[in-house]
């Protein structure tokens, strides 16, 4: 594997801790300062997670929303005069209606897998509209890529706290969008998103070195992460061992 | 003692950028960067006055990356030309150095017995050191889903826009970042609330950035020129689709940010004057304009295009850039005014009076800065950047 010009990584160290308090569930995190030119959103600290109005949107499948954090920043080329690549970073709760979707539990793995495989279903059919693909056969739904089966969905276990991870998007995009999601409660989840963009090929030196550098990049911020569950979750979480 | 600048002799033109590139000032004269590069140790120092507008945009002197900014161009007395700047593939006498959130670009100019040109180091532009940026230029499709974070793109296929709303973005690190920014401040609401899906004229930061030589090979694909032909043909094409599909009344509406400006201006000069032109099923908005509107405003006056009821947006960080290009307008605000008005068919005096109200302010203070270059005085570019200074707030 070929790198050519290797990236620095980011100082975590030096960067603010955010956290918040959900309902006695606390997540902790080092975010770096944002360094993108939209307004960066970072929710008050302590947040009920069961009063109706900490939700901001209602999304499909009767979900409930909330924006806790979307930052942006760069990272450097070791040796060259200018950025490699920019990673933006959205953490979202949700608030999911189990009985409405026939789950018992979102600290069930395989309903937390149910969730989100139901989500996508129902976030990339609706552009199978006859009117939109005339005006733009992009936008046909057979061509967006997103989780479909069990397979598609895989564990990441870091710090600990074992995530559910994904991609999704348009292969028109140089880039898909990474998912990773954590249920906190039995209706709970919180959601990463994460958006890279640059990091190119040519510059760091082959497609694998690109993909090995993502990882380690994404890796680092996940070590950076926190969840502090309560007794509760983490006792129901036993029962799925 | 300075030097003064109606003597100073200053690089020849061709050290210049090429003019037809984004993100530059107008042409002007060099002059000493500030009194710490004179020459008193290391090279002087000199930079483009036409600079000045990029330079209020991206630096924000009463902060500290500002400060350490304006230090590491004073550091260019000793380190220019070094192991830590890039040399442009050109011209070995063009350099490229990172410092903060900007790239200082300069060439070393050395003394020759024919040369009418002083030694020193020449700053030729400043612009912002934005990410390597994979986004492929021109159109894509823009969807939000509630729950949400990042809107959902598509590299369009299509060469008009279907869509009610459309814009081109100003200065942004990647497709997502212009996206999700435009739809959360500029783009508005769909009809029963939500964000409204729209479709976005991509213009990475390397067309922004064009130099040529900096960027990579698959970069160098798509041009200014490229993107501004592609541009012109979706509007003409739009037009017709609109024509064709949709009321007497209904327009597509454009929001053009930033450098976005540029672009347009340079799409809508490719088409030639003729009544198969027309323009009047789009309507414009400009939010935070990198240039003086007048010679666009006029294009699309003559193409019959609409504008937005408020039809120039100043914000945030775009504000000092957007009040020095406007400022530096001059008179020629008046005939802004004046097409404006006819546009749409409306006074806009009042509705527009508030935002040039806004750059008079500026404009006294930059046209009295400006107005040291024409005399004998000692002055530098930092004086003319600190004149301005409480302008307009970060």
């Amino acid at each position: 594997m070929v790198i050519k010009n290797a990236v620095l990584s980011t100082d975590y160290s030096k960067s603010p801790l955010v956290t918040f308090n959900l309902s006695d569930t606390h997540l902790l995190m080092r975010v770096p300062p944002h360094e993108s030119t939209y307004t960066p959103i970072q929710a008050p600290s302590n947040l009920d997670i069961y009063a109706p109005d900490t939700y901001q949107e209602k999304a499909n499948l009767g979900i409930l929303s909330r924006n806790l954090l979307n930052y942006s920043w760069n990272y450097m080329f070791k040796d060259l005069p200018y950025n490699a690549g920019t990673i933006m970073v959205a953490v979202t709760l949700w608030k999911v209606p189990i009985v409405q979707n026939k789950i018992n539990s979102l600290l069930n793995p395989s309903n937390l897998n149910n969730i989100i495989l139901s989500f996508s279903d129902s976030l990339f059919r609706d552009n199978n509209d006859e009117l939109i693909k005339q005006r733009d056969p992009n936008l046909d739904e057979q061509l967006w890529i997103y989780p479909k089966q069990e397979e598609d969905l895989h564990s990441y276990n870091v710090n600990g706290n074992n995530w559910i991870r994904y991609k999704d998007g348009h292969p028109s995009m140089p880039r898909l969008t990474y998912w990773f999601s954590n249920a906190i409660t039995k209706d709970h989840l919180i959601n990463v998103g994460i958006n890279l963009t640059g990091f190119l090929d040519e510059q760091i030196g082959s497609p694998e070195g690109v993909d090995t550098l993502l990882e380690r990049l994404i890796q680092e911020f996940f070590e950076h992460f926190h969840i502090q569950y309560t007794p509760e979750t983490l006792a129901e979480m036993e029962l799925y061992k | 003692m300075s030097e003064t600048f109606t003597n100073l002799p200053i690089a020849p033109g061709s050290y210049l950028p090429n003019r037809s590139t984004f993100n530059q000032g107008d042409d002007g004269a060099f002059i000493l960067f500030s009194s710490d590069t004179r020459g008193v140790t290391g090279r002087k120092i000199y930079i483009n006055t036409g600079l000045v507008p990029i330079f209020l945009s991206l630096v924000n002197t009463s902060g500290a990356d500002g400060q350490a900014i304006i230090r590491g161009i004073i550091q260019l007395r000793s380190l220019a030309g070094g192991l830590s700047s890039s040399n442009n593939l050109k011209s070995a006498f063009e350099h490229m150095t990172l410092i903060k959130n900007v790239q200082v670009c300069y060439k070393i100019f050395q003394v020759g017995k024919d040369s009418k040109s002083k030694a020193g180091v020449y700053i030729t532009n400043i612009r912002p050191a934005f990410s390597n940026d994979s986004s492929p230029t021109g159109l894509h499709n823009v969807h939000f889903d509630s729950g949400r974070p990042f809107s959902r793109i598509v590299k369009s296929n299509k060469d008009f826009i279907g869509s009610r709303q459309a814009a081109i973005n100003g200065h942004h690190s990647s497709v997502q970042a212009a996206a999700d920014h435009l739809s959360n401040e500029h783009i508005e609401q769909a009809q029963f609330g939500g964000k409204a899906s729209f479709d976005l004229f991509y213009i990475p930061t390397y067309l922004h950035n064009e130099l040529g030589v900096w960027i990579t090979p698959t970069q160098k694909t798509f041009r200014i020129e490229d993107a501004a032909k592609e541009l012109a043909e979706i509007l003409v094409n739009t037009q017709r689709y609109l024509e064709k599909n949709t009321g007497s009344e209904e327009t597509l509406n454009w929001v053009i940010e930033g450098d976005g400006a540029k672009l347009l201006d340079k799409a809508v000069a490719k088409l030639p004057y003729s009544k198969q032109y027309k323009l009047y099923k789009q309507s414009f908005q400009f939010v935070d304009p990198s240039m003086d509107l007048t010679p666009l405003l006029r294009n699309l006056n003559t193409m019959d295009a609409k504008l937005h009821d408020t039809p120039v947006k100043i914000n945030r960080t775009g504000a000092r850039a957007s009040m020095a290009s406007i400022s530096r307008a001059g008179n020629r605000n008046a005939e802004t005014l004046r097409i404006i008005g006819a546009l749409n068919k409306k006074n806009y005096n009042q509705s527009i009076k508030g935002l040039l109200d806004q750059a008079s302010h500026t404009g006294k203070n930059i046209s009295n800065a400006m107005a040291m270059m024409n005399t004998p005085m000692i002055a530098t570019f930092m004086d003319i950047i600190n004149r301005t200074r409480g302008t307009s707030s970060w």
